[in-house]
């Protein structure tokens, strides 16, 4: 038993992709709130549950079910009635879970770019195209690259008292003209990188590439059962048993019990990362208890 | 220096909460026949809104003050947000559903019309709609002297429990989920006032005494529809 992030790379990305395709195609609100608890846990796992609220997903889930109902009036059930604008229950619904899915998914790309490091992508990418796998790794350097050069911008700034920091207005403006700062940086920065990469003969011969990555029997396993269990779920989609509908009038909750096992099914996937986690924690105790 | 401005913001505050009662009747005149029977638990939802909204300004402004960050823009920042969402409440009409669709009859001069809302181009693609196409049949609007065909619109949602998707107040999008856009790309509301499509938009059509106002959905630009308006008193 190994930890979700030390499968190999393929292994991992078929099991995200079969993950959040699933939770991107669907509205069903059971797939949706399992692909949410799934993402929650796991990445809460991986942290060791630093114990902070979530305030930036709450502040979605929020953002979500207020927004939708305001500027969609469909539905049955009215609630309110804002300016001759009416605001139903089915809207309202709609947007949570709305909400509920941008952030399992917001929950599960977290994690995805704090496991999926950039020799993974190369590696999962590289045979299709060495070329695409440079450029994907260069993209996805550059986030925590500019969160770097950010944050030392910021502390110049602040080293030669461009501003205090007690208080919004000025803390406004700070940032606009760090991001200013930024920009600047970036574009130089760009051409940099071209001139450099120009210079060490980029694109001159036929790139190959190297991986370090071992294809195990536990792999296959993971696949297999990723695969399977997504397709039994898309099987369900397909055949109608998991069809939800919110407009004109929420689908009868009592439909929900023919998509019972396809629910079951996309809940095992979603548990996958967090379980392999959470054995791995438990036998890493279990070992350290033994010396 | 921090205590006199301080002293001052509240004030500023104080003199907010005075006049929200006032400008929430202003705010709500134009409209007044249209709200007239909710008039005082309108502006009476309206002041606890405002009165909420301060009271979280000035907890605000203590969560400052004992954190220690006095800055004065940090309380002219609060008092902004503060006072643009104040504004912002005096031009929301809330109301909840009951109230809204069993408000009053306007009391001042009206003038009679009739209104009748069709969508015979659907019937039978989707269960929600009617299946004679007939979502409101031919009724009596009695709509305010140079009300137009947009005020009238919403008085019938009123009266028989429609519910309208609009956009601004000259634009219909849906009446009872059936919505532009559902069935092809040229689909949508279109009116017609004694048997003639209106080149103007509905709010700005102004209604005369007897008028026969027909909302039909159409799936072609208005091709596929014509006026049923036999002429006259019926």
């Amino acid at each position: 038993m190994k930890a979700f992030e030390d499968y190999n790379p393929l292994a991992v990305f078929i099991c995200y992709a079969a993950i959040i395709t699933i939770a991107m195609f669907t509205m069903q609100p059971v797939l949706l709130i399992m692909s949410l608890i799934g993402s929650g846990m796991y990445d809460s796992v991986r942290h060791k549950g630093s114990g902070k609220i979530p305030w930036f997903y709450l502040g979605v889930l929020i953002g979500c079910t207020v927004i939708n109902p305001l500027f969609n009036h469909t539905g049955s059930t009215v609630l309110l009635v804002l300016n001759d604008n009416p605001v139903t229950l089915e809207a309202v619904c709609y947007g949570l879970m709305l909400g509920i899915m941008l952030v399992g998914m917001l929950w599960w790309f977290h994690s995805f770019t704090a496991i999926m490091t950039s020799d993974k992508l190369l590696y999962i990418f590289g045979t299709a195209s060495p070329k695409l796998a440079l450029i994907l790794s260069m993209v996805f350097r550059y986030i925590p690259l500019y969160r770097r050069q950010a944050l030392k911008v910021d502390r110049a700034q602040k080293g030669i008292g461009l501003y205090k920091d007690d208080n919004l207005p000025d803390r406004l403006k700070g940032a606009m003209r760090c991001f200013s700062v930024m920009v600047t940086w970036a574009l130089e920065n760009g051409i940099t990188t071209a001139d450099s990469m120009a210079a060490r003969g980029y694109g001159v011969a036929h790139r190959s590439r190297f991986a370090i990555f071992r294809f195990r029997k536990n792999d296959t396993v993971l696949i297999a059962v990723s695969v399977i269990l997504s397709g039994i779920t898309v099987a369900g989609m397909s055949g109608g048993s998991l069809d939800f509908s919110y407009y004109p009038v929420l689908t009868d909750f009592s439909t929900l019990r023919a998509g019972i096992p396809f629910c079951a099914c996309y809940g095992i996937l979603c548990l996958i990362p967090a379980f392999l986690e959470i054995s791995e924690v438990i036998r890493w105790k279990y070992l350290q208890s033994g010396i | 220096m921090n205590k006199r401005i301080l002293t001052m913001i509240l004030s500023l505050v104080l003199c907010l909460t005075l006049f929200p009662s006032p400008s929430a009747a202003i705010a709500s005149a134009p409209l007044s026949f249209l709200t007239s029977g909710n008039l005082s638990s309108q502006s009476g939802t309206k002041t606890i809104l405002v009165f909420i909204t301060i009271g979280l300004a000035l907890l605000a402004c203590l969560l400052l003050l004992i954190t220690g960050k006095r800055s004065w823009k940090n309380y002219l920042s609060i008092v902004v947000i503060c006072s643009i969402m104040v504004t912002g409440i005096h031009f929301v009409n809330i109301s909840s559903a009951d109230s809204y669709y069993t408000s009053a009859k306007y009391s001042g001069n009206t003038i009679s019309t009739t209104i009748v809302i069709r969508c015979d181009t659907v019937v039978g693609l989707a269960d929600f709609i009617p299946d004679d196409g007939c979502i409101l049949a031919q009724s009596e609007i009695e709509v305010p002297e140079n009300g137009t065909a947009y005020d009238q619109l919403i008085l019938a949602a009123k009266a028989y429990n429609l519910l309208l998707d609009k956009q601004s107040d000259s634009y219909i999008r849906a009446i009872n989920n059936v919505s532009e856009l559902d069935y092809g790309a040229l689909s949508g509301w279109m009116y017609c006032v004694n048997g003639e499509f209106a080149d103007v938009g509905c709010s700005e059509f102004k209604l005369k005494n007897g008028d026969y106002v027909e909302w039909q959905y159409t799936r072609n630009l208005g091709k596929d529809i014509s006026s049923t308006y036999t002429g006259g008193s019926s």
